[in-house]
């Protein structure tokens, strides 16, 4: 079946796709065996870099008024996908530049995006956004690093750690006292004077091997008053809006990483022949694989809308951005576990299958729950802002357009930097869950997908009243069971309305919504509990089987990959 | 720089608070300490920002954290300037 359904927004993604080639041929200009040398060696994947350098991929980190081609971020995030899907310490390289980016674009003066920009456009440059400290890490306003007012600007001191491309970054974004409060600081190693900004040895880790990962150490470190971004004082409220935007891209990151495990272990299925017929036949491994699709479905739709959402709802992402770096990292590593169970003894060696990049996956997709805020932070992040959507109720403001949200017909509109406003909590309400669990009778007339979908449904609304009750009897932020609650009817309802908004252009496939139903059976189930046989489940098997062999991404929405 | 007094501005932070607290602004206390009216920090620091979009007046986290009350914060916050 030809692919028809060509969605805007993946444009962009579908032409790197190709350029970068299947990276399981080993002549491929990203190949699996190669990122699996430099792993091995712990090295960065410098030919990888390159490939991407010299396809144009960090003019996607650069907005259009800076000389660049980042419009929105559901383009963003489907180019992250394809690049992730290959190797996650590319990602990581990029996305660390990116976090050090946001902040420039958004409230910067022009003089400093020029900087950046060409930094960027001209030598595919890296940069570090050096916020976290060995005492700090989560507890942002346990930042020791001081920028004490002096002649002419600031004086730095103090040490930064864990930090991303901390050996090789051309500018840094860093998070310093100032006089009451914390304050952002854009500075450029190679302009300031010996000694003065150390960068420490390179840290070693599980995964991420080839990822430059690192301190920077600054001992009086002079900068003049023009490397502050400005407003001072707002240090912590700005590294919090710019992580809601990479908060969204970890969601591509880990997606990219499940689309390989899952292909890796469904081509097993198929090739691994025991007891006279293909594993695949073995109904717990069907079950098990499937499973796994939908979590990359459920996944792709929580990150597709969260993505839309930072133009087009930016409000609200304070807490969906949260919601989604805490749903799709669990997913996604469940869908690598779930591979590895399929691939057995295969998937424990640094060999074989596909170079043996397996092995690797699994180890390097544990960073997407760890980084930019663990599980933990992401659901305290949710309570405290569903504990004041309880309290204060939902403040007046422009009601969010659910179907413009989620309709990938019509790609978000580009990012507006300057217009970007420190929004950290307080997100006004999540439509999605009102739209779909509210009201008993809402949106029911629209599934068609027959009685498991409609039971599903049930299910859910009750489980939303019983949040809304709890949620108005909790006192404090403390109960992160309900955060957990309330993201599982998050995850719902953006499949629910990606659906909805899209079914008469979706593959017939997709159309149908027999996926919709297997996927919201199993976020009321929660548990591990494998999908059941049956009616339902054979047109997503086969459905997920015709994407593997005609070489397309694991999706709703049709993306051809390089073969 | 902020264009209110202290008299001025009190009325306007209490309102403010009381729209975050789900109260009416009566049964907002301004002699009790900012602690004790029960802001996780999180929501805290984006009152403070909203404080800031709507008055003009720049508070900072650390301000609504601690024991002053809403009546010491409105003369603090007519302060110097970060820079």
């Amino acid at each position: 079946m030809a692919v028809t359904w060509q969605v805007p927004a993946h444009a962009a993604a579908r032409d790197l796709e190709r350029a970068l080639g299947d990276p399981s041929d080993p002549d491929a200009p990203v190949s699996f065996g190669a990122l699996v040398e430099c792993d091995e060696r712990e090295e960065p994947p410098s030919g990888g870099f390159e490939a991407l350098r010299a396809r144009g991929v960090h003019a996607h980190l650069v907005p259009r008024a800076w000389g660049g081609r980042l419009t929105s971020f559901d383009e963003l995030l489907a180019l992250v996908r394809v690049v992730s899907r290959r190797d996650l310490v590319l990602t990581t390289g990029l996305g660390s530049t990116m976090l050090a980016a946001i902040p420039v674009w958004a409230w910067g003066r022009d003089d400093q995006r020029r900087q950046v920009a060409g930094l960027l456009l001209d030598d595919g440059a890296f940069g570090s956004f050096a916020v976290s400290e060995r005492d700090a890490g989560s507890d942002l306003s346990a930042t020791a690093t001081r920028a004490e007012a002096a002649a002419g600007g600031y004086r730095l001191r103090g040490e930064k750690w864990l930090i991303g491309n901390a050996t090789r970054s051309a500018f840094v974004v860093t998070l310093a006292r100032t006089r009451r409060s914390l304050s952002l600081l854009l500075l450029r190693p190679d302009r300031l004077p010996a000694g003065s900004c150390r960068r420490l040895p390179r840290i070693r880790t599980l995964g991420l091997r080839g990822h430059d990962l690192g301190g920077i150490t600054f001992e009086d470190c002079p900068l003049p008053a023009d490397a502050l971004i400005e407003p001072a004082g707002r240090g912590m409220e700005m590294a919090l809006t710019t992580l809601q935007f990479t908060r969204t891209m970890i969601a591509g990151m880990a997606l990219g990483a499940a689309d390989t495990a899952l292909r890796l272990a469904l081509g097993w299925g198929c090739a691994r022949r025991l007891y006279g017929e293909p594993i695949l036949a073995i109904p717990a491994v069907r079950a098990l694989l499937l499973g796994s699709f939908l979590d990359v479905l459920i996944g792709e739709c929580v990150a597709m809308v969260t993505a839309r959402a930072l133009t087009l709802a930016p409000r609200r992402t304070s807490l969906w951005a949260a919601a989604a770096k805490y749903l799709v990292p669990n997913l996604c590593e469940r869908v690598v576990r779930d591979a590895s169970v399929v691939l057995s003894a295969r998937s424990y060696l640094r060999e074989g299958i596909a170079g043996g990049v397996f092995q690797k996956i699994a180890r390097d997709v544990a960073i997407t729950s760890i980084f930019e805020g663990t599980q933990l932070v992401q659901l305290s992040l949710i309570a405290a802002q569903l504990g004041q959507l309880a309290r204060a109720g939902h403040r007046a403001d422009a009601p969010v357009d659910l179907d413009r949200l989620c309709d990938l017909s019509s790609p978000a509109p580009a990012w507006d930097p300057p217009s970007t406003r420190l929004r950290i909590g307080d997100p006004g309400g999540d439509e999605l869950v009102e739209r779909w669990f509210r009201r008993p009778e809402s949106g029911s007339e629209d599934l068609e997908a027959g009685p498991r979908a409609g039971a599903a449904l049930r299910l859910l609304r009750c489980q939303a009243t019983a949040l809304r009750t709890a949620l108005a009897e909790t006192t404090g932020p403390g109960d992160l069971s309900l955060a957990r609650r309330h993201c599982v009817l998050h995850a719902a309802a953006c499949c629910l309305q990606v659906w909805r908004s899209n079914r008469e252009r979706m593959a017939p496939e997709a159309a149908g919504g027999e996926w919709l139903a297997l996927c919201l059976e199993r976020l009321t189930r929660g548990a591990e509990e494998a999908p059941a046989p049956g009616h339902l489940a054979e047109p997503v098997s086969a459905w997920m089987l015709r994407q593997l062999d005609e070489g397309e991404l694991f999706s709703i929405v049709p993306l051809e990959l390089a073969r | 720089m902020s264009a209110w007094t202290q008299s001025e501005l009190l009325p306007r932070l209490r309102d403010a608070f009381a729209g975050y607290l789900g109260l009416e602004p009566a049964e907002v206390d301004p002699d009790r300490p900012i602690a004790e009216l029960g802001l996780d920090s999180l929501t805290a620091a984006q009152l403070a920002l909203d404080i800031e979009d709507r008055l003009g007046v720049t508070l900072f986290l650390n301000d609504l954290s601690g024991q002053e009350t809403l009546a010491e914060l409105a003369s603090s916050a007519l302060g110097e300037p970060e820079r």
